[in-house]
């Protein structure tokens, strides 16, 4: 049995299916991440002994690990282009290059919260940390969730390119949508948890 | 005879020649390059601005402002949001209205605050002199 428009736009919405379940599950992202957010503003805002972020946290690696998500949406948008345009080889060596950047943020975030805990600081040391480690490691989580989509696409999920060229190239373009969701919600934590 | 189910295969729009496609591409890509490169530049900016000595609320301000620019250069154009049909642009910002509202539900709450709580210990002590009892 086919799916109906996985491949063509529906006339009502004028988007293929995935992309709208895409935008919707996007949606309801915003929503929570932002309430996790204004909790956090909620917090900052009320509290007096609020530590300073540049002292507890480091800016240099933050920023290093911004401009790696940065670079691993270029990567990503690259990948899709390369299908639009056919090119299934270079695809597989952006989608390679974005799932190793991907990679490589989550390893110095890793070392990051080793770091952090060896000193002793933990979720239960105050209310910094406790939303620093939420909001962080929600994020963490979501690159991992799209880590695993990459590799599947780039191992058995590949097939279809094979059996339905249109199809797999849209999959490819919501994986591209979630993966620049991501790289937002980074783009808005990095500042409000290490510079403000 | 093959009576194997054959796929079906959607062919391209017929406005869509490979020529078009790829003149098409070519322009995203360099734009999207474009736009990942002024992101990692304002990022840049951002972690030297936390050098500077200034005060939170300056600080807070530059920043809010900056981070409002990356996030609507990465909706608008990474995520296509430039091209999509117009219902899905409000249903994006239908959302983001939400989420304000949530925001300003914070801030209302410390317009609302209850003095003399545990929380909020700032309401004046009134020196209460008790009065000599008649007898």
């Amino acid at each position: 049995m086919d799916i109906p428009y996985n491949t063509q736009a529906r006339p009502d919405t004028g988007l293929y299916n995935g992309k709208l379940g895409m935008w919707l599950f996007i949606a309801s992202e915003i929503m929570l991440f932002g309430g996790l957010l204004s909790s956090y503003v909620f917090m900052r805002v009320g509290s007096a002994g609020w530590p300073e972020p540049g002292e507890v946290l480091s800016v240099p690696v933050a920023a290093f690990n911004t401009l790696v998500l940065i670079s691993s949406s270029i990567t990503m948008v690259m990948a899709w282009a390369s299908l639009k345009l056919g090119n299934y080889r270079r695809f597989r060596t952006y989608l390679a290059a974005t799932l190793v950047l991907g990679l490589l943020f989550l390893v110095v975030k890793s070392s990051e919260y080793a770091d952090k805990i060896n000193h002793g600081l933990v979720p239960a040391t105050d209310n910094f940390f406790a939303t620093y480690y939420v909001l962080t490691g929600l994020h963490y989580l979501h690159i991992v969730g799209g880590l695993v989509v990459m590799a599947y696409h780039l191992g058995p999920g590949s097939r279809m390119w094979r059996i339905e060229p249109v199809r797999f190239t849209n999959r490819i373009e919501c994986t591209g949508l979630y993966w620049h969701f991501v790289d937002l919600v980074w783009i808005i934590l990095f500042p409000s948890l290490y510079l403000i | 005879m093959n009576d194997q189910p054959t796929k079906h295969i959607e062919p391209p729009e017929p406005t869509e020649t490979p020529e078009t496609v790829r003149l098409e591409m070519r322009k995203t890509v360099l734009v999207h390059i474009t736009v990942g490169i002024v992101l990692m530049i304002l990022t840049l900016w951002l972690a030297a601005l936390s050098q500077l000595d200034m005060s939170t609320a300056e600080r807070a301000g530059i920043v809010l402002g900056v981070v409002f620019a990356q996030a609507c250069f990465i909706g608008w154009i990474l995520m296509h949001l430039s091209s999509e049909r117009v219902a899905l642009r409000r249903f994006i910002g239908l959302t983001i209205f939400f989420v304000a509202i949530l925001f300003g539900l914070t801030a209302w709450a410390y317009q609302d605050v209850i003095h003399g709580s545990a929380y909020h210990n700032d309401a004046p002590v009134e020196e209460t002199e008790t009065a000599p009892e008649e007898h």
